[in-house]
């Protein structure tokens, strides 16, 4: 079992409504402990709980942590039946690139588990972590993006069809059973506990990649700190609950928060390449000189890099859609999520690196030691 | 015209276009009818040639209802300028002077010859009697909002002269550098906006959002506050915040000192970064202008100012010279602006050279990145560029056995092409060693040096070429 690092005061919030007792679902994963974290400072006498998979990580005194798979639904019923929430936050989310099978298992039917048992259980708020990506095709630009596009025909791939499936199931769920529910579409996360674009950015550095460049780097890119998706869901569930606190509960209209979806991202979009480039400047790396390939020229590239992985069997790491993806323009409009959930940064782009770069050498450091207390014994 | 420029026009032959059409081709909005002014007036008008040198030819192409007011309120701030500017004007004097120089626009043929012999403007203020004289005769709903600005400008100004602190250390905190860039631009602005309202040619929006108004004078101030970092400094004055430059140098002056020389360049940074934050209020502001020749005069200025923040960017000679942008490039700009649209592509324009002078050892690096994305975001929101419709699926959705031989297909298509490439260059690379190719010797080179796409200058030195 591994506690949660420890984390600087968090910056000042004042509730619009007390949450009483919280379960988040997959509360020891990235997002999931943020959440957690953020409940037990926003909200100090909430009593807190937690169900995942595995809970040796991320552990924070005074939570109660259940394990327990989600789509078990004797299980899910149980931890409900103990730990008696008022608001369920799911933060599950699998890794994009598991199978097929296990994107459905997890976003589809474990979202129909959680969903149901805490319907059946009483549950008053109900807060789903969905993917900017539910709306994106795979085949072109996001430009400035609001909750109006419509879900793709034709889904890029399996993660993002499970979770637009997983979404609608939540929302279309809105107000059953006195539950009230709402999903928080979440893109580009990086923070502490970070296992995909920090250290996928700090291994470009350690393999001396940095001065590579593909596309004129004028494409916008949204990028969110993972503290201030966490404080989405805590609004979220605020809100949710003040709905609650009327005598008669209002009727639902595109102003009431309930039912809807909302986009969550730092609110600032930056060049693609600056991301990279400030994150390795903080490492107090400085590229001398940047070599640019022509998007063109990348997608060929990335068309041998399949080629390669085709002939070799294995999932190549360097593909076209990887070239396309950085040359896109990838960003949001959030302004529903500002106006109805009153939803601002808490951190800059700059002070969440800072703070995920931080976790990251301690992370190594870490490491290291335990390694050498191995070599130790 | 100096080599130089020359030289800068050869090679930007756009700006050399821009220049003569400018010239030939620009059509006044409106033109004045020097015959039928008085010549009160028409010394007032040679007073704003004298004294604005950029504002001047802007003004008097805005509609006849705006043009003398605004030309007369022009005159009023620049008479109470030439007040606060000058240092050999005692305080006991001066300081009744700023706070009641509203009072002074009701009193006939006043006027005054107490500044130094070396106020440049001090011409002005010497025949001011000609300016109250028609400041009397406009519209007086265009008296009252001159004069209640003119009254809040002065006691501002008051306030800053008779502030100690402020006149030996100059401006402490960025909420300092806002307030005194308020009182110097932003009531210019709130007072502008309320004459066009008065006249119809704005939006009365406007007028509840006096933080947009108060946005297009610091955008101005500002830019012109980081550009004369030079000038001011030899006039032993300096307007940049303390907040901001303590933090790269210990002295306001060693900014100037080449040795500092990234430290400054990354306080000028700081700098454009505070200023680019009131982009955004510009933009939303000039979107409530209605009428063409309103909407020209409050553009041009600013539309030279995003030229400007995108030249002095991190430019080393702001701080040794005084830095501007060329004549060509401000014809250019002249020509650009036309609707809100044009602006905003001219906005666009000179962000995109912001973000390409941007520089990752910059503290602020990220900062001035999403400084640059939300105004692109906002003009994206404004005007959404085309973007293609949602593509109908390709064709029925294939399973994943046709997916995989389809796959095959394509992987077996590009297997044919690299194998022939494969077997080309392999009788290429044959036929060379039967020739003679020395290939031993240029993989010891390749282990030597590496495979670098950019060698150093020291490989290609001539010990390579014996080699060969």
């Amino acid at each position: 079992m591994s506690a949660a690092p420890s984390y600087p005061p968090d910056p000042p919030h004042t509730p619009i409504a007390q949450l009483t007792s919280v379960l988040v679902v997959g509360g020891c994963g990235f997002l999931g402990h943020h959440v957690v974290r953020q409940i037990l400072s926003y909200h100090p006498t909430a009593r807190v709980s937690v169900l995942d998979l595995r809970i040796n990580v991320n552990q924070f005194p005074n939570v109660e942590y259940h394990a327990g798979d989600i789509t078990d639904r004797a299980r899910v019923d149980e931890v409900l039946r103990i730990t008696k929430p008022s608001a369920v936050i799911d933060t599950v989310s699998p890794i994009a690139g598991l199978p097929r099978e296990v994107q459905f298992k997890v976003n589809v039917e474990g979202t129909r588990t959680v969903l149901e048992a805490s319907q059946a259980a009483g549950v008053k708020a109900f807060v789903w972590t969905s993917s900017a990506s539910v709306c994106f095709d795979g085949r072109s630009d996001v430009i400035n993006q609001d909750e109006t596009a419509p879900y793709p025909e034709v889904p890029m791939d399996s993660y993002n069809e499970t979770k637009a499936i997983g979404e609608r199931m939540v929302l279309e769920a809105n107000r059953e059973g006195g539950m009230l529910t709402c999903a928080l579409r979440l893109s580009g996360l990086f923070g502490e506990g970070d296992r995909q674009m920090l250290p996928g950015m700090l291994g470009v550095l350690a393999r001396g990649q940095t001065k590579f460049q593909i596309g004129n780097n004028d494409n916008l890119f949204d990028f969110t700190y993972i503290g201030n998706s966490a404080y989405a869901h805590i609004l979220a569930a605020e809100h949710l609950h003040v709905l609650l606190s009327h005598s008669s509960l209002p009727p639902k209209t595109p102003s009431t928060v309930d039912g809807e979806a909302f986009l969550i991202t730092n609110g600032s979009p930056v060049y693609f390449w600056d991301m990279p480039r400030a994150i390795w400047a903080l490492k107090g790396h400085f590229a001398p000189y940047h070599i640019v390939f022509p998007k063109q020229l990348g997608v060929v590239m990335g068309a041998g890099g399949e080629f390669v992985g085709w002939l070799l069997g294995k999932e190549p790491g360097f593909t076209r859609f990887k070239v396309k993806f950085s040359c896109w323009n990838r960003y949001f409009c959030i302004d529903k999520a500002k106006k109805m959930l009153g939803y601002k940064p808490l951190w800059d782009l700059q002070e969440g690196l800072v703070r995920g770069v931080k976790w990251f050498e301690e992370e190594e450091q870490r490491a290291k030691e335990q390694q050498a207390a191995k070599k130790g014994q | 015209m100096k080599t130089s420029e020359l030289i800068h026009y050869a090679f930007h032959p756009n700006q050399l276009r821009a220049m003569v059409q400018w010239k030939v081709w620009h059509n006044p909005l409106n033109q004045r009818d020097p015959t039928t002014e008085a010549p009160t007036l028409k010394r007032c008008f040679e007073f704003l040639d004298l004294t604005s040198r950029s504002f001047s030819a802007v003004i008097q192409e805005l509609c006849p209802e705006l043009c003398v007011s605004v030309s007369l309120f022009y005159l009023v701030l620049r008479g109470l300028d030439t007040i606060e500017d000058d240092m050999t004007i005692p305080i006991e004097t001066k300081e009744p002077l700023l706070r009641d120089f509203d009072k002074i626009l009701d009193k006939e043929g006043w006027k005054f010859n107490g500044n130094g012999p070396k106020e440049k403007d001090r011409q002005l203020l010497v025949e001011f009697d000609v300016v109250i004289a028609e400041f009397a005769k406009i519209p007086p709903e265009h008296q009252v909002i001159i004069k209640d600005i003119t009254r809040k400008m002065g006691n501002g100004m008051a306030d800053y002269a008779n502030n100690t602190a402020h006149q030996l250390n100059g401006v402490n905190t960025i909420e300092d550098y806002d307030l005194y860039c308020h009182y110097v631009a932003g009531l210019v602005g709130e007072g502008l906006t309320r004459l066009f309202v008065v006249t119809e040619k704005a939006n009365k929006i406007l007028l509840e959002r006096d933080d947009l108004s108060n946005s297009m004078g610091l955008f101005l101030q500002k830019t012109n506050i980081i550009r004369d970092y030079r000038e001011d400094l030899e006039d032993k004055r300096g307007f940049w915040p303390r907040e901001i430059w303590s933090k790269h140098v210990k002295e306001y002056k060693d900014l100037a000192d080449r040795k500092n020389e990234e430290a400054a360049l990354n306080c000028i940074s700081e700098m454009c970064l505070d200023s680019l934050r009131h982009a955004e209020d510009v933009l939303f502001y000039l979107a409530g202008i209605r009428e063409q020749s309103v909407f020209n005069f409050c553009a041009i200025p600013q539309v030279m100012a995003i030229a400007t923040i995108a030249l002095i960017f991190r430019n080393k000679d702001v701080f040794q010279r005084n830095v501007k942008i060329p004549k060509g490039e401000a014809c250019e700009l002249l020509l650009s602006v036309g609707n809100l649209r044009m602006v905003c592509d001219t906005f666009k324009k000179y962000i995109r050279i912001i973000h390409k002078k941007n520089n990752p050892k910059d503290p602020n690096y990220l900062r001035i990145s999403a400084a640059c994305g939300k105004v692109e975001q906002w003009i994206e929101n404004v005007f959404p560029r085309d973007q293609p419709a949602p593509r109908a699926p390709a064709g029925p959705q294939l399973s994943p056995e046709e997916e995989a031989l389809q796959k095959k297909e394509m992987m077996m298509l590009s297997a044919t092409i690299f194998g022939t490439m494969l077997v080309m260059s392999g009788l290429m690379i044959f036929g060379a060693w039967m020739a003679g190719a020395r290939f031993d010797l240029a993989f010891k080179e390749v282990a030597k040096h590496g495979l670098s796409l950019f060698p150093s200058r020291k490989d290609n030195a001539p010990q390579g070429h014996q080699e060969l």
